[in-house]
């Protein structure tokens, strides 16, 4: 079974594209709109009995940000699974804070498919 | 067996150990040039070769010998570096060291003195000491004027590498190995150091946190960035260190400072010289000779537990002995003899017991079962490990993949698992087979790996290992795995399955051992040598081995067989088929039906077929086949026996299906010809003789020859009564 990543970005652009690229080289993607859409979906992927390999967050979200969505990740059971930062934001104190928060890895938007896979592949292991 | 010919059995049975401990050397340096421990034991084979020979008077091989070990002198002492051309020419030289000994144990001269002197002139122009002279002997070809410089390594660079992480690494969700992994694709790791002393107690320990930090040494071409790049989430917070230790490392001082003696350290530091340093050794003391001096031991005690020592040594040296094949194969007639006239006796005794005491009886018993002991024994002295034929493959695949530019690492487990010399020889020519295929067809070129994010070397694993009463070899691969639609698309084209036809994965892969799979475009200089999978198959089969095959796209296929322990033992089901008793090898067996003889359906004019597992499979007669012509055929049958040749599955109907038991093989080729159809005889518990159906046979005799004569003639008869 492939290995199953969470994207969570409120742009659907963002969204269809990240997804394209993950589904090209062999993972499965489930989409959320923002960080709380992202903790439903981590809870409904548990309650099929599924774990995700990696989750891939937005910084700058409605209703809850990357950060505050990282955060609350770490509360959960799934507070060991790897989480990539894609965003726009360069600045050096919110990759801090990101950090902080328990983030893996920080990568900026625009993304090249390239780069984004080489990025998981750091942190997911191979099947 | 005179002193001088004992002498020299010794040092064949001790030159075979060495020839193989030098081979296994060279081909662990392969894979590890630095290993100071294999470069020891390498030289260490050759310089007792050398000293062996001249003992026994064999000169060439102990000259040329005496050559090869100068060469190796300078390996050990790090003048020369380990090139992959090196250890081609080293496993070369082990070679004609062992064809010389081949000879003169045929009792011929050891070599023809113009190629030895051709040889030697190799070896010294390795050495340097022919630079000039050498150019008048240019005329051999495999001569590698070649210098074995350091060319191979020249384009890498050793780097030291320090992880210490943050206790809470895994809450950021990294992961160490997984670091590792990724580092590992770079090159190859020389030496993994993980420093466990950061490990808290039981009481403190979490699982969560990260206690354990490495410090590995990698041989890459790739340049320092790269390495950096792995570590790129990690690095700010972790305290990763990157070092370049290229040419310290190549000079030998950094690492192998550890595994040296201090004397030689300093020796070679011109700190001290050779002639004070063994001085200084002359005044050192044996641990035993200091206990004494201090008290702690008595003399005499001590005197005895080296005279203990020593003579446990000479027992361990004594445990092995050379017996001729013959000589046990006797012991096995004589067993099985015995074993039967106890029969007899005993049933003898059995028909008379108002006279027989129950002493007798029980006593009568008791021989049989020592007697099955004994004969089970016996069988075990005719085993041997695999480790010899597995030793084999590694240097025959690693071989082949430098002849193909290809890059194999192969790793071998098991080797202490046991196997009847027979069942040995017979499947040799099968995993070679294997082996063969899996650097021909499995492991892709190293460009082929590298674009598919593999390690540019391919692993290949012979893993041995017993079960219950069969041996298991595994053959496995990381290569590119058994095209299915390719399988599919070539049993389409020889019209064994229609083109919309569902199969399982496994049903489309019993295609490869079918006769005629293996197609021209498949053959290679190597591997094409018109033997296909079928012939593996069949091989195994006569054997009473299966094989199994599990294939996975990208990542590799596997090769699963499964061999009798012994091929002189055999597992049976004693049928009665019209008065007859046969036996039937249960391994094939697929299944029994009760038989009835309205379920049978005429197909054709050719076959009749009967109903097994939602199939019509064809009925075989036995006894017809066999031209026993016994009439009135099917008569009495109440059982169908179902087997599966592995080609064909097919049905025969028996009177009888009485028990299964372990039986040994008589071939009747030795007291009478060879009878198709039949695989041999034995004598059964009641001394009663019974006969092994040879199923391959039968179903070739049914399937292929006699389409057109007997069997038609047959149906015909039998369309009737049905």
């Amino acid at each position: 079974m492939e290995k199953l990543i969470l994207f969570v970005d409120d742009s659907p652009t963002m969204r269809s594209s990240v997804s394209f690229c993950l589904r090209n080289a062999g993972y499965r993607v489930t989409e959320a709109e923002d960080g709380q859409d992202g903790l439903v979906k981590l809870q409904s992927i548990k309650d099929e009995g599924e774990s995700v390999a990696l989750i891939i967050t937005d910084i700058n979200m409605p209703k809850m940000d990357g950060i505050a969505f990282i955060l609350k990740v770490k509360e959960t059971d799934s507070k060991f699974v790897p989480i990539l930062v894609l965003t726009t934001e360069a600045e050096k104190s919110m990759i801090e804070k990101g950090r902080a928060a328990g983030a893996s890895g920080w990568l900026l938007k625009p993304f090249q498919s390239e780069q984004l896979l080489w990025a998981v592949k750091k942190v997911v292991w191979p099947k | 067996m005179s002193e001088q010919d004992e002498t020299l059995e010794i040092f064949f049975s001790e030159t075979d150990e060495l020839l193989r401990a030098a081979e296994e050397s060279l081909l662990a340096l392969e894979s590890e040039p630095e290993s100071a421990s294999d470069i020891e034991q390498l030289f260490r084979s050759v310089h007792t070769m050398k000293s062996g020979a001249a003992m026994v008077g064999f000169m060439g091989i102990s000259e040329y010998a005496h050559l090869v070990e100068n060469l190796l002198e300078r390996l050990r002492s790090r003048k020369l570096a380990v090139t992959n051309n090196l250890i081609t020419f080293l496993l070369d030289a082990v070679d004609f060291i062992r064809s010389m000994v081949d000879q003169v144990s045929q009792g011929e001269a050891e070599v023809d003195p113009e190629i030895l002197n051709q040889r030697k002139s190799q070896v010294k122009r390795y050495l340097g000491v022919e630079a000039v002279g050498a150019s008048a002997e240019e005329q051999e070809p495999e001569a590698p004027a070649k210098e074995p410089v350091e060319e191979a390594d020249e384009v890498f660079s050793f780097y030291k590498i320090g992880l210490r992480f943050e206790k809470h690494l895994f809450y950021s969700g990294q992961d160490p190995l997984l670091l590792l992994l990724n580092l590992s694709e770079l090159g190859e790791f020389v030496q993994v150091v993980p420093d466990l002393s950061g490990l808290p107690d039981y009481e403190n320990f979490s699982v969560y946190d990260l206690h354990i930090s490495w410090q590995l040494i990698i041989k890459t071409k790739f340049p320092r960035e790269d390495l950096e790049d792995v570590f790129m989430f990690v690095k700010d917070d972790n305290d990763i260190s990157i070092e370049d230790i290229t040419k310290r490392y190549r000079e030998g001082v950094d690492i192998e400072l550890a595994e040296k003696k201090l004397g030689e350290v300093l020796v070679e530091e011109s700190k001290i010289t050779e002639e004070v340093l063994t001085g200084a050794l002359e005044k050192q003391k044996m641990l035993g000779e200091i206990l004494v001096d201090e008290g702690k031991v008595k003399r005499e005690d001590l005197e005895k537990a080296v005279a203990k020592q020593e003579e446990s040594r000479k027992v361990y040296r004594k445990t092995t002995i050379r017996v001729d094949v013959e000589k046990v194969d006797s012991l096995v007639n004589l067993g099985e003899e015995l074993g039967i006239g106890l029969s007899k006796t005993q049933s003898l005794l059995e028909k008379q017991t108002g006279s027989a005491p129950t002493e007798v009886l029980e006593e009568m018993e008791n021989l049989l079962k020592v007697n099955r002991e004994f004969q089970e024994r016996v069988a075990r002295v005719r085993m041997f490990p695999l480790e010899g034929t597995f030793r084999r493959f590694q240097r025959m695949a690693r071989d082949l993949a430098l002849e193909q530019n290809k890059e194999v690492k192969v790793i071998i487990t098991g080797l202490d698992t046991e196997l009847d010399k027979e069942v040995i020889e017979h499947c040799t020519d099968p995993l070679k087979h294997l082996v063969r295929n899996c650097v021909d067809h499995g492991i892709e070129t190293p460009e082929e790996r590298e674009a598919k994010g593999k390690p540019t070397s391919g692993t290949i694993t012979l893993k041995a290992y017993q079960r219950g009463g069969r041996v298991f070899v595994e053959i496995s691969e990381d290569g590119q795995g058994i095209d299915l639609a390719n399988i599919r698309k070539k049993a389409v084209e020889k019209g064994w399955i229609q083109e919309d036809e569902v199969l399982t994965e496994q049903a489309l892969l019993q295609f490869i051992f079918k006769p005629g799979f293996s197609t021209a475009a498949e053959v290679t200089e190597l591997s094409g040598r018109g033997v296909g999978m079928d012939v593996v198959r069949t091989q195994l089969d006569q054997l009473g081995g299966t094989i199994e095959v599990r294939t996975e796209k990208e990542k590799g296929t596997t090769f699963v067989l499964c061999l009798p322990l012994t091929s002189a033992l055999m597992e049976v089901l004693h049928v009665i088929v019209q008065g007859t008793s046969y036996l039937v090898p249960v391994q094939i067996v697929a299944g029994t039906e009760k038989f009835d003889q309205a379920l049978i359906k005429n197909v054709g004019a050719e076959e009749r077929v009967y109903p097994f597992r939602g199939d019509y499979l064809p009925i075989v007669d036995v006894a017809k086949i066999l031209n026993l012509g016994t009439p009135s055929v099917n008569g009495n049958s109440t059982v169908v026996i179902f087997v599966d040749t592995g080609q064909k599955v097919f049905g025969i109907p028996v009177d009888e299906l009485l028990n299964s038991q372990q039986i040994i093989v008589k071939t009747l080729e030795t007291n009478y010809r060879s009878v198709k159809g039949l695989a041999g005889a034995t004598i059964l518990g009641d001394g009663s003789v019974s006969l092994v159906l040879d199923l391959l046979g039968i179903e070739e005799m049914v399937f292929k020859d006699s389409f057109k004569g007997d069997i038609d003639h047959e149906v015909e008869k039998e369309g009737k009564s049905v």
